[in-house]
């Protein structure tokens, strides 16, 4: 047997493996294990190759930013931001049908901009927003399903931990891929609210109990004072972390330090923190962090397993031989994505499905930093599908109006992920989306 | 108790991150070392965490099934649990055998990180702790096991512990 059959074999098996609910990290480091025993019939090599991954993929400076990162999104949400957000955003858009929806968005894009984690923006605006939108007469499924769909929005804007993490494997600048974010981010925020007003407007019936629609509108406009006061801390966050790495000042992982520093102090200011409770912010934050690393470690023990196995090179010469199109190439890759995102979370779908495609690609001399954007927006897609959309069961564990169903958050969040998809096309065609604002930054240097 | 230690390292990091832009950019006097304590403190909090991290079930699965499967035959479920954390036994072995040679050679023989004259600091204690993390979670992988045979005789596991909750006090309303 050789290396391709048993790099095809492994792929089949880890699948499987995972699937039956066998640790993710595990099922990696043990495929990788018995297959380098395999091909180099001696458990010696396979043993190095495993303690050489677990030594040496994260010693580097640049990983710190995933526990600062972390650290920092905790922080920002204890700090009662998210709730600020949304309260601003719902002011503003008080007075347009389908406004409460809308603010759930756009609240999601600018608190997208302070923290890193999606599955901390699902958790914050379904306690948040979900009994707004209840409370003024809208259907639980359009309100559950508009958290579930902007919440994606959290690793598409910078900062965000799937892109680091895709800048990680792919040795790309974190810097350049949280620049590239920003476009399609705000293009897929824009095809939200759209989306809500053709909802609002065309089939009403879907969003609100019938009448229920303006009755938001009466609210008075916020006092300035209030205004200020919630929108001056998150405006400062997003100069200190995203201000500081555009303008070259220091690197991610210092960005992240400066964050979590400044969301521990307005924190603090604000009276939320006791020292239990930022013991318990500390402890998630460990459990968070060496989640991710297992995950990064088992990854590389794979990804040197394939090396090993020759199956890239020679999947790229049978690839090769079937004059597939770049355009073809990413269609398949998108799809396998998407497939995978409905049962494996989408940290461990990037590790498994993406080297393998950065060798693919080699040869196409793609942007990968646009590649890395297309990648996080299909993983994502992947979050809001059934049977395992991750978004979709926090939300629901989330959830205290006990009513509302799996099935209807599946079923709200549908229209979304189509949306999703549309924004994906868009940014497949036109790689400007993505890459404008890179260009622009690099022709200032 | 390692879990701890590795807690309060996340903080101490950001301090020591923060303090040294600070220093930087107002003192132009950064400080040095710095890049190296970030990264011996990745690894170090790592091993340390992992253990606990599976202990309260957060390393990563998809357990859809497996929980549907566990519920319908707990029997095969324990079983297969058994055999999913006896994968994780060997494989911390697999990796202690040579990490334990590998942290005697490094503190034998003086590797060090970092620039000799600007700052240094020896190799061996980060590879120790991946040995003794590793060993932690092979411990506790063999715990799981031993909760998955009494779970095949009905009986309830050892102790339980849940992940705190903190995402519960997400909006920041206070106690």
């Amino acid at each position: 047997m050789g290396g391709f059959e048993i790099g095809v074999i492994s792929i089949i098996a880890m699948l499987l493996l995972i699937y039956i609910g066998m640790h993710v990290p595990v099922v990696l480091a043990l495929i990788s294990f018995v297959g380098v025993w395999i091909i180099k019939g001696t458990p010696k090599i396979a043993m190095a190759l495993l303690w050489q991954a677990s030594a040496k993929t994260v010693a580097d400076f640049l990983f710190g930013v995933i526990p600062l990162f972390v650290l920092m999104g905790l922080l920002v949400s204890t700090a009662g931001m998210g709730k600020d957000t949304y309260d601003i955003a719902q002011n503003a858009l008080r007075r347009v049908r389908g406004g409460l929806g809308m603010a759930t968005v756009v609240a999601n894009a600018i608190f997208a901009a302070i923290t890193g984690v999606s599955i901390a923006s699902a958790t914050v605006f379904t306690r948040i927003a979900v009994p707004e939108m209840l409370r003024y007469g809208y259907k639980g499924r359009f309100a559950v399903g508009t958290v579930a769909g902007s919440s994606v929005l959290g690793m598409l804007i910078p900062p965000s931990i799937l892109l680091i993490i895709f800048a990680l494997i792919a040795e790309q600048s974190v810097g350049d891929l949280f620049i590239a974010g920003v476009g399609p981010g705000l293009l897929l925020t824009l095809c939200f609210c759209l989306l809500i007003a053709i909802m609002a407007y065309g089939f009403p019936n879907m969003v609100a109990e019938p009448g229920a629609l303006d009755a938001h509108m009466e609210q008075d406009r916020m006092p300035a004072r209030e205004f200020w006061a919630k929108l001056i801390p998150i405006l400062v966050l997003v100069a200190v972390v995203l201000g500081g790495i555009y303008a070259g000042l220091y690197t991610p992982t210092e960005a992240g330090a400066a964050g979590a520093f400044v969301a521990f102090v307005f924190a603090l200011a604000r009276r939320r923190l006791t020292v239990r409770k930022l013991w318990d912010i500390l402890v998630e934050t460990g459990h968070i962090t060496a989640t991710l690393l297992f995950l990064i470690i088992a990854a590389n023990m794979y990804s040197r397993m394939l090396g090993i196995s020759g199956l890239p090179t020679e999947l790229g010469q049978v690839i090769g031989g079937m004059n597939l199109s770049l355009a073809q190439l990413l269609a398949i890759y998108v799809i396998i994505l998407i497939i995978l995102g409905t049962i494996i979370d989408s940290v461990s779908i990037m590790l498994i499905a993406t080297p393998l495609f950065l060798i693919l690609l080699a040869p196409f001399n793609v942007d990968l930093v646009w590649f890395g954007v297309v990648t996080v927006i299909a993983v994502e897609i992947g979050l809001l599908t059934p049977p395992l959309g991750l978004a979709v069961y926090v939300i629901k564990s989330t959830l205290v109006q006990k009513d509302i169903s799996l099935a209807d958050i599946f079923i709200g969040a549908a229209p979304f992920a189509l949306t999703m998809l549309f924004v994906l096309i868009l940014v497949l065609v036109f790689p400007d989306i993505a890459t404008y604002l890179v260009e622009i930054k690099d022709a200032f240097k | 108790m390692s879990n701890a230690v590795a807690s309060g390292w996340i903080f101490i990091l950001m301090i020591l991150v923060t303090l040294d832009i600070t220093l930087r950019f107002i003192f132009n006097a950064p400080l040095t070392g710095v890049t190296e304590i970030v990264e011996i403190s990745i690894v170090t909090i790592l091993y340390l965490q992992l253990a606990h991290t599976l202990k309260v079930g957060r390393v990563t699965r998809s357990d859809a099934l497996y929980g549907r499967i566990l519920e319908t035959w707990p029997v095969f479920g324990n079983f297969l649990g058994v055999l999913f954390h006896g994968a994780g036994v060997a494989l911390m072995v697999a990796i202690i055998i040579p990490g334990w040679s590998n942290w005697l050679k490094a503190y034998d023989r003086g590797y060090f990180v970092g620039n000799t004259g600007v700052f240094t600091f020896p190799e061996w204690p980060q590879q120790l702790v991946l040995v003794i993390g590793c060993t932690m979670l092979g411990i506790q992988f063999v715990l799981s096991i031993i909760d998955n045979i009494r779970g095949m005789f009905g009986l309830p596991p050892l102790e339980h512990e849940e992940a705190v909750d903190v995402e519960v006090d997400a909006l920041g309303e206070g106690d």
